[in-house]
């Protein structure tokens, strides 16, 4: 039971750790993206439109190449996430509009954008599930001996290794190189950066894009690897927002947000392994992990200690001229 | 050294909407001098530097740097052009370490330079003039050359560690922000420009937070900078500290350059006429104080700011009705605070602020009191009444109370006493004291920008009368007599506060706050900004209100008016009181010996 | 004074860096006086911009198609008396749920809680309606679902703002994640109380009986009542003062004695309990409930009340020209095939193009003139 739990766990972690690595990136200059749930559908439909468009070159499935179609549907949902975050950082960073605003009306569009492309890709012959089979076997290692370690550790697709990866690069970077440090010092304190030397519209242009390009691997890996090449919407943007909690629940970490993600993936599973006595407390259990960051938000503002603040500028446009 | 011009502002100008912050202005710079930045506040010293240091961009006039016209569009370009700027309020990052935030900003590049420089002068120190091979010690120094990396923040601390051992500062590298004094902050930032290899330094009201013996050891160290053949700007309104340490002086007034003096050759007479404008005659009509009553005292007073300092510091005195008791000193050494405690803004960490309502010997009114809070009263005694004899109200039915309350026929014995200490605005002005306060940020506490003028008169009174309905009509009227009696220059009473000009937003705060009927009036640089007419009205409401027996505080800058104005001044330093003299029998000059802390 | 030396030195190699002078193509400033008249014209350019915009999308997904936004948009407004009252409906929803969070905006409290709110305000008034239904006559129903709707709306609200006031805990995060527990809440009473149909489905007591039309007509009569009062609130109370002036600076509220603590959780008290009414408002209509019942509506109402200014007369016309463009844009999604996600995009896209005008609101772009005629000269010689 337990083996199949940590299987089932760690198949979802990619998804809120890709989000919460991103969204963490995005942070730490100084926006906060709520936008984050947009841009993991935006991601997820990029996958689709990646699949249609490899599958128009190519000339049908039989043909296809398992290596193009990733490096294909890698691209589209790169591309629409770094768009994603173009376009944020154009509105808050050059417009200097309000980043709530801004973040829940992309994340409408996302949702209505995944559902939109899900009508116009979509064909009855299932082709996107072929496809997506294809990939998530591409990087396999092994897949045999059901639940056990191989099965755990080791029968994922490259994506759910690349989440990883991406999260300890990212704190790295964050944590020990120069750059990293000029990306806090925008987030901590746009004035101080820009008398400093930084530019700190470029930063908060190039971190957003970076992050949301990341984000949006979240909503690729939901569509490739949970959904299997299905269009159904079920609820990404629930998973988006989570994505958005883990970062407040891990101090703006992305390396604990490894941890994060896979108790995150944990509580979300739990109860369906498990199974609760009674199918309403089922239910409830599964809302844990947002009663968990409330919990965490009300901790951390009581202890009122800067380490484990939010960037000082989280959320405030910089204008240089400002009087 | 020869004197050579470095930098040159030409014809400056930089506008804020309406309001001119600069307009042509020009200025020189030489290499290894101290120049002051003169001016009263608001005379636009600081939009001047934040322009020369990428902040702000001009509207117009040009910019030369050693003889090339520069166009600075960010700091970045500034420092690239060798210009550094600390910054009155502090451009660090709380959460950073001192060496973290020496090297933000700095890319690769810069590391890269600064290595090459370090070859070079190890091979100099080496000088090998036959070309033969380099010695063992050159050899093991270069190697640990080539080993700073892009990134090192070790190396960055020797760095630090080396400029603080040349120019004689104390920092700890690995300190973090949040946990430095005032003090310490300011080196960190000085230390910022110099690890950038600043020419220029420029530093905004440097002495406003420091201590005298701080002062001096910064002073130290901008004279070891000027050795070193760097240019130094010092913006600041403090005459005494230009006359130390300036080789020129530079004065602004409203924006304008008044014009640029040797320090030899001017005094501190010429430069005051410079940054104020022409002499006036202070033609302000003083009486005496009426009444010898203590309307309002203060005790030992102590207050705490944010960061657990004391900011006033036993601070003791009285104020009488009918006087205006003026407060000088060095702005920044308490003024602020000690009104804000009185009017229960700040909290309050050790004394008492006591206030007499001069009630002595006369009726009990049911304007201030309730009828239980006046039977409690007769119990402890405090009544007499027409004939002298001291009333009880044990066992008079309330119906008997009430009629010869209003018939005035109870008297208080004495004057009644007020504790507000731990009391906010709110209940002071329920207890029936009418404590009026005009606060030195008026768009920030006393007015609320956004809100237009008769709204605004609510701040006070919006609470009146019962319901949950705002009365919109009182603040109507009291603002039309406002802006009648006053002569506001708006079109309408509808304007937002924020929009009219400063003379005029202090017009419509003095006047609401005179509207309100004080009994003890405070008020803090009420004239700061405002011109020549404007001012004298403010000084004549204020002269009026005294004569109705207001007791007022008037905290000022200018000693000349407070001389002219006040009855009796007390003079702040570093939060406690240096003396309290007569405003009658003394002089500018001994004046200015308590606000240095001086005894006479 | 030899360390001093070596500081020149560096200083020297520096110097090559110097290059031409970089001219700025513009600069931007703050604006700071707005007419009236600019005002009115950016938001009606901005408003026909934006409907413009959306036939772009359109036109981007069903080539063609340009005027056939316009043409349907138009017709779901004026069709039909059916058509006519989806508008209707979906006006009083948003302008509901936007007046009901307003003065929390208005005391700059980032309620994103909405959602939540008006979700437990249906939780509420659902229970009511289920187990106090069918003892009691139907108004005091009605009174009792209305009343407690507004407990659990106020409850949701509450929360939030007892930590901010007392801990000053992010309001933002919290109230987004309160919705969600809102939804969780719902869902697990739903299963407990009606695990067959999962919806409280057919509710008798206290809900319309009479015809839909008739029962968005009482919605929205509710709503405009509403409105009213929350006009009244914010301009003529003292409370409205208070929390205008706690928004506005903190500095201020002090120092004329405002209990700025008391003023935060008294203010999203109110709001939590007219989105409660909201709630309760939903419930009558739909005789159940489920999680999803809102459906995203709270957030499109927080970016309704933010791009209206938090300004109710603002506010009022915007929800109507969302209503507008989110009924249109669904009639042009089923006649032209697209899928019923269209109208989320187009109703964000909408609001974004709004939200992009709101920067020559509050910036002006002054252009370097002298580079401009530089440029004209050059190419004048070139010519």
């Amino acid at each position: 039971m337990f083996a199949l739990l940590l299987c089932e766990a760690f198949l979802l972690t990619p998804i809120f750790l890709f989000g919460s690595t991103g969204e963490t990136l995005t942070e730490k200059s100084g926006h906060l993206n709520l936008g984050t749930p947009g841009t993991i559908c935006v991601g997820g439909a990029g996958g689709m439109i990646g699949v249609a468009v490899y599958d128009s070159i190519c000339g049908g499935f039989a043909n296809s190449n398992p290596f193009l179609t990733f490096m294909f549907v890698l691209f589209f949902a790169l591309l629409f996430g770094a768009l994603s975050g173009l376009l944020f950082s154009f509105f808050t960073v050059s417009l200097r509009c309000n980043q709530n605003v801004m973040g829940l009306a992309y994340t409408t569009f996302g949702i209505g954008f995944y559902g939109l492309i899900a009508t116009l890709v979509n064909r009855p012959d299932g082709f996107l599930n072929q496809y997506c089979g294809t990939i998530s076997r591409l990087f396999m290692t092994r897949s045999e001996a059901p639940n056990g370690f191989c099965e755990i550790f080791l029968s994922h697709g490259l994506l759910f290794y690349l989440s990883f990866v991406i999260a300890i690069v990212v704190a790295v970077v964050l944590k020990r190189t120069r750059v990293g440090l000029f990306v806090r010092t925008v987030g901590e304190n746009a004035g101080s950066a820009d008398a400093a030397g930084i530019d700190v519209s470029k930063y908060r242009y190039i971190t957003t894009i970076i992050g949301c390009s990341i984000s949006a691997l979240a909503g690729l890996y939901y569509f490739v690897e949970i959904n299997n090449g299905l269009v159904e919407f079920k609820n990404i943007d629930a998973y988006g927002w989570l994505a958005v909690a883990l970062v407040i629940f891990t101090l703006w970490k992305t390396d604990l947000g490894i941890l994060g993600a896979i108790l995150f993936a944990f509580l979300f599973k739990l109860p369906e392994i498990y199974g609760l006595p009674s199918a309403s407390l089922n239910i409830l259990f599964q809302y844990l992990p947002y009663f968990v960051t409330v919990v965490i938000l009300v901790i951390i503002s009581m202890v009122n200690k800067k380490a484990v603040q939010a960037p000082a500028n989280l959320g405030i446009p910089y204008f240089r001229e400002e009087r | 050294m020869k004197k050579e011009l470095v930098l040159q502002l030409k014809n400056i100008s930089k506008t804020f909407g309406k309001v001119k912050a600069n307009s042509n202005v020009s200025l020189d710079l030489y290499n290894g001098e101290i120049l002051s930045l003169l001016g009263e506040n608001g005379s636009g010293k600081t939009s001047l530097m934040n322009i020369l240091a990428g902040i702000y961009f001009p509207d117009s006039g040009s910019i030369e740097i050693n003889g090339e016209s520069v166009s600075i569009t960010s700091p970045k370009d500034a420092y690239k052009y060798k210009i550094g700027m600390v910054h009155q309020h502090f451009k660090l990052v709380d959460t950073f370490t001192a060496v973290e935030n020496v090297v933000i900003g700095l890319d690769s590049r810069f590391n890269k330079e600064k290595r090459k420089a370090l070859y070079t002068e190890i091979e100099s120190r080496y000088d090998n003039p036959l070309g033969c091979a380099n010695s063992y010690d050159e050899e093991v120094e270069l190697k640990k050359a080539r080993k700073l990396t892009g990134f090192d923040l070790k190396e960055a601390s020797n760095e630090i560690n080396n400029i603080c051992n040349t120019f004689g500062f104390v920092l700890d590298p690995k300190k973090h922000v949040c946990d430095m004094s005032v003090s310490e902050k300011q080196t960190l930032e000085i230390i910022k420009t110099l690890y950038r290899g600043v020419d220029i330094l420029i530093l905004d009201e440097p002495t406003a937070v420091l201590t005298p013996q701080e002062i001096e050891k910064l002073f130290n160290v901008i004279r070891n900078m000027k050795l070193a053949g760097k240019s130094i700007i010092i913006i600041t309104h403090k005459l005494n500290e230009v006359m130390e340490i300036s080789d020129r002086i530079t004065v602004l007034r409203k924006g304008e350059l008044v014009g640029t003096v040797n320090k030899t050759d001017t005094s501190i007479e010429q430069l005051t006429e410079m940054m104020v404008g022409q002499k006036t005659e202070l033609n302000i009509e003083r009486s005496e104080p009426k009444g010898a009553e203590k309307l309002l005292e203060v005790k030992d007073l102590c207050v705490k700011n944010v960061f657990g300092n004391e900011v006033i510091n036993n601070v003791s005195f009285d104020l009488k009705e009918g006087e205006i008791l003026g407060i000088a000193g060095i702005s920044g050494n308490g003024q602020k605070e000690l009104l804000e405690a009185i009017a229960g803004v700040q909290p309050i960490a050790n004394g008492e602020v006591i206030y007499h309502r001069q009630k002595k010997n006369k009726p009990v009114s049911f304007f201030h009191k309730s009828l239980k809070q006046i039977k409690r009263l007769a119990n402890e005694g405090v009544f007499h009444d027409l004939n002298g004899k001291p009333v009880s109200l044990e066992n008079v039915p309330n119906k008997e109370i009430k009629t010869q309350v209003k018939a005035g026929e109870i008297l208080f014995n004495e004057n009644e006493t007020m504790y507000l200490k731990g009391k906010n605005p709110r209940e002071i002005r329920e207890l029936g004291i009418h404590l009026a306060f005009v606060p030195e940020d008026r768009l920030g506490m006393g007015l609320v920008g956004t809100m237009n003028i008769n709204e605004n008169m609510m701040l006070r009174s919006y609470r009146k009368g019962k319901g949950p309905f705002l009365n919109f009509k009182r603040p109507r009227d009291t603002a039309q007599s406002i802006i009648t009696k006053l002569e506001v220059a708006t079109p309408s009473a509808n304007v937002q506060v924020k929009k009219l000009s400063g003379g005029n937003v202090q017009k419509v705060l003095v006047g609401r706050e005179i509207a309100y009927a004080p009994s003890v009036f405070m008020v803090a640089y009420p004239v700061r900004g405002l011109d020549i007419n404007s001012s004298y009205t403010i000084y004549n409401l204020l002269n009026k209100q005294k004569e109705n027996g207001v007791g007022i505080i008037y905290v000022g800058e200018d000693l000349d008016v407070l001389l002219a104005l006040a009855d009796r001044i007390l003079v702040l330093c570093n939060g406690k009181v240096s003396g309290i003299v007569d405003a009658r029998k003394i002089n500018k000059k001994q004046l200015g010996a308590l606000m240095l802390g001086e005894s006479l | 004074m030899s360390e001093i030396k070596v500081e020149e030195k560096q200083v020297n190699t520096e110097h090559h860096e110097n290059k031409k002078p970089r001219e700025k193509l513009f600069h931007i400033t703050k604006r700071l006086d707005v007419s009236l008249k600019y005002k009115i014209i950016l938001r009606v350019v901005s408003i026909l911009v934006a409907l413009v915009v959306c036939a772009i999308v359109l036109f981007i997904f069903k080539p063609g198609k340009f005027g056939a936004f316009f043409k349907e948009s138009f017709n779901s407004l004026f069709g039909s008396t059916n058509k006519f009252f989806n508008i209707l409906y979906e006006f009083a929803f948003l302008l509901g749920i936007a007046i009901a969070i307003l003065p929390c905006f208005k005391m700059k409290f980032w309620n994103l809680g909405g959602e939540g709110q008006v979700l437990m305000g249906c939780l509420g008034a659902a229970l009511v309606s289920k187990y106090v239904g069918p003892h009691v006559p139907n108004f005091i129903c009605i009174i009792l679902m209305i009343i407690c709707a507004m407990i659990a709306g106020g409850l949701w609200a509450f929360i939030p703002a007892f930590f901010k006031a007392r801990f000053d805990t992010n309001e933002t995060l919290f109230t987004l994640m309160m919705n969600y527990i809102a939804m969780g809440i719902v869902e697990f009473t739903v299963q407990l109380v009606d695990p067959t149909h999962g919806s409280f489905a057919g509710l008798t007591s206290g809900v319309y009986h009479t015809s839909t039309n008739i029962s968005i007509l009482i919605s929205f009569i509710v709503v405009s009542v509403l409105t009213v009062f929350m006009y009244v609130y914010l301009n003529y109370t003292k409370h409205g003062y208070e929390l205008s002036v706690v928004g506005e600076t903190r500095n201020t509220a002090k120092y004329i004695g405002i209990n700025v603590k008391t003023v935060i959780i008294r203010t999203a008290i109110i709001c939590g309990c007219l989105a409660g009414i909201m709630g309760y408002l939903v419930v009558a209509k739909q005789t159940s409930i489920n999680k999803d019942i809102i459906g995203g509506k709270g957030f499109t109402s927080v970016m309704i009340a933010w791009l209206g200014h938090m300004n109710v007369i603002e506010i009022v016309i915007m929800a109507f020209l969302v209503a507008f463009i989110s009924r249109g844009s669904n009639q042009v999604s089923t006649k032209l095939g697209l899928s019923g996600s269209f109208v989320q995009i187009s109703i964000a896209v909408f609001l974004l193009t709004i939200l992009a005008f709101e920067f020559f609101l509050n910036y002006e772009v002054h252009f370097n003139k002298q580079l401009f005629s530089k440029k004209k000269k050059l190419e004048e010689v070139k010519e």
